[in-house]
């Protein structure tokens, strides 16, 4: 699967219906638009697991996202796009398993990856996956990393509303840091939109944007919505099992 | 042209033709004047080139019209600051306002990334309830554009912007669209000429300088 930013689709579909891209407020309101149609269109299951780039700050925190409900994983970035993550302090109590990660087995499963520098590794972890994160078009949409089963590298904790990094040489002020987290908004975790989807959501909002000034303009959008939505259908069919369940859920375990 | 000359090119009409001390106008009050007549001209412009914009995209459902000139506008380095009471970051205006309509004056906000731009809307109200996709969102506010979605106050943000006449200095090119000038010249003749025969007060005899000659 490739990724699309919300802002990249909001720009092309400027671009597609001649909307000046200095028109600001087109701009929010397609994004309202663009909002509402992946809402009722239901592909918006996927990005509910999001990451964002953090800066960790002089007191070795990580500022949380607004619509942060529950953190997953911690992880050091690095220039050249891989990431390291980090073991989290166990704040939970014993009884509950030590991995939140949904679909995460708690044991390391053997590992096919599309990244070269972790080739070499034996094992990975479902739970080393960073959801809807991409660097290049060289990898699979999501991002693996290398599970360091001792985290020598350093810790996490998430208390008080806060990522608090402990010791470590990838714990340090500055440093670029992943987090990925549960966003608690369906519909304002549109981060990242499949491209393949991208024909039909254009032409659905671009619909949806001209209906009322222009409605002879708009029944081409529609038409042309229809024939993505036939072909997104057909296409759907001859999907392999697993892209569906990562369609489904927002991650998978094999490239 | 500079603004000296564009107003020296007046004043030398007012007085017909020759330099002259006897005429009751004054350089000064033209340079006052001359941010009104600029604007002028510019609003002028930009409705003829939004025509222009809106008739070939009816013929040709694309325009190569800019709303504004770019050689009109102005990028700016600012860096936004803190407004603590309401919890949003500003950058404050670095020249005044050129207040065009549908927010016109301010073209586009963005840092040293070029690929992320903030969108301008018209306040705070167009945006309620949207988390930022791209850079963010911006608005006016008086002399400050306040911003939704950035996340930082030391880093530096270029504005691309047009200034109000009033920026413009005695000694700076005036930069107008081909044929502007004219027009920028004419509403000051237009504005001066009634006042270019006024006698003046000199002491508190009514009388002007003519008739103190005689």
């Amino acid at each position: 699967m490739t990724f699309i930013s919300v802002d990249k689709a909001i720009r092309t579909i400027m671009g597609f219906g001649d909307i000046p891209q200095s028109n600001g407020l087109a701009y929010a309101r397609l994004q309202r638009i663009l909002s509402a149609t992946v809402g009722e269109l239901q592909l918006n299951v996927a990005p509910k697991i999001l990451s964002v780039i953090a800066t960790t700050s002089p007191d070795y925190t990580l500022p949380v996202p607004a619509d942060c409900a529950k953190v997953y994983k911690v992880g050091r970035l690095f220039e050249d796009g891989t990431i390291r993550t980090l073991g989290r302090i166990k704040t939970y109590p014993d009884d509950q398993t030590s991995c939140d990660c949904p679909g995460c087995s708690g044991t390391p499963v053997s590992g096919q990856s599309t990244s070269g520098e972790t080739a070499t590794v034996a094992a990975y972890c479902d739970a080393c996956i960073f959801h809807n994160f991409l660097f290049s078009n060289l990898r699979y949409g999501e991002l693996y990393s290398v599970r360091n089963d001792h985290f020598q590298n350093g810790n996490w904790s998430y208390e008080g509303g806060t990522i608090k990094l402990h010791s470590g040489p990838d714990v340090g002020v500055g440093f670029k840091m992943v987090i990925e987290y549960e966003s608690a908004f369906n519909e304002e975790s549109l981060n990242l939109i499949d491209f393949a989807d991208g024909e039909m959501i254009r032409n659905k909002v671009l619909y949806e944007f001209f209906k009322a000034s222009k409605p002879g303009l708009a029944g081409m959008y529609w038409n042309d919505f229809k024939r993505a939505l036939a072909n997104r259908n057909r296409r759907l069919t001859n999907m392999p099992n697993e892209e569906i369940v990562a369609a489904i859920t927002g991650y998978k375990n094999t490239p | 042209m500079t603004k000296r000359e564009l107003i020296e090119l007046v004043y030398l009409n007012l007085s017909g033709g020759k330099l002259s001390s006897d005429i009751q106008v004054e350089r000064v009050d033209l340079a006052f004047y001359f941010p009104v007549a600029y604007n002028y001209a510019i609003l002028q412009d930009y409705y003829e080139r939004h025509n222009l914009a809106r008739q070939e995209r009816a013929d040709q459902g694309f325009t190569s019209e800019n709303k504004i000139l770019g050689s009109l506008l102005t990028t700016f380095p600012v860096v936004p600051q803190e407004d603590t009471a309401r919890g949003l970051r500003y950058v404050a205006l670095p020249a005044s306002l050129m207040v065009l309509p549908g927010n016109r004056g301010i073209d586009s906000l963005f840092g040293q990334n070029m690929d992320s731009m903030f969108a301008i809307v018209g306040g705070p109200e167009d945006v309620v309830g949207l988390t930022p996709a791209g850079a963010g969102f911006a608005w006016v506010e008086g002399d400050r554009l306040y911003l939704k979605g950035c996340d930082c106050t030391d880093c530096t943000l270029f504005l691309r912007m047009m200034s109000d006449g009033g920026n413009i200095g005695l000694d700076d090119t005036v930069r107008l669209p081909a044929g502007r000038e004219d027009l920028v010249i004419s509403k000051m003749m237009e504005f001066y000429m009634k006042n270019r025969f006024i006698p003046q007060n000199i002491v508190n005899e009514n009388v002007d300088d003519a008739q103190k000659s005689k």
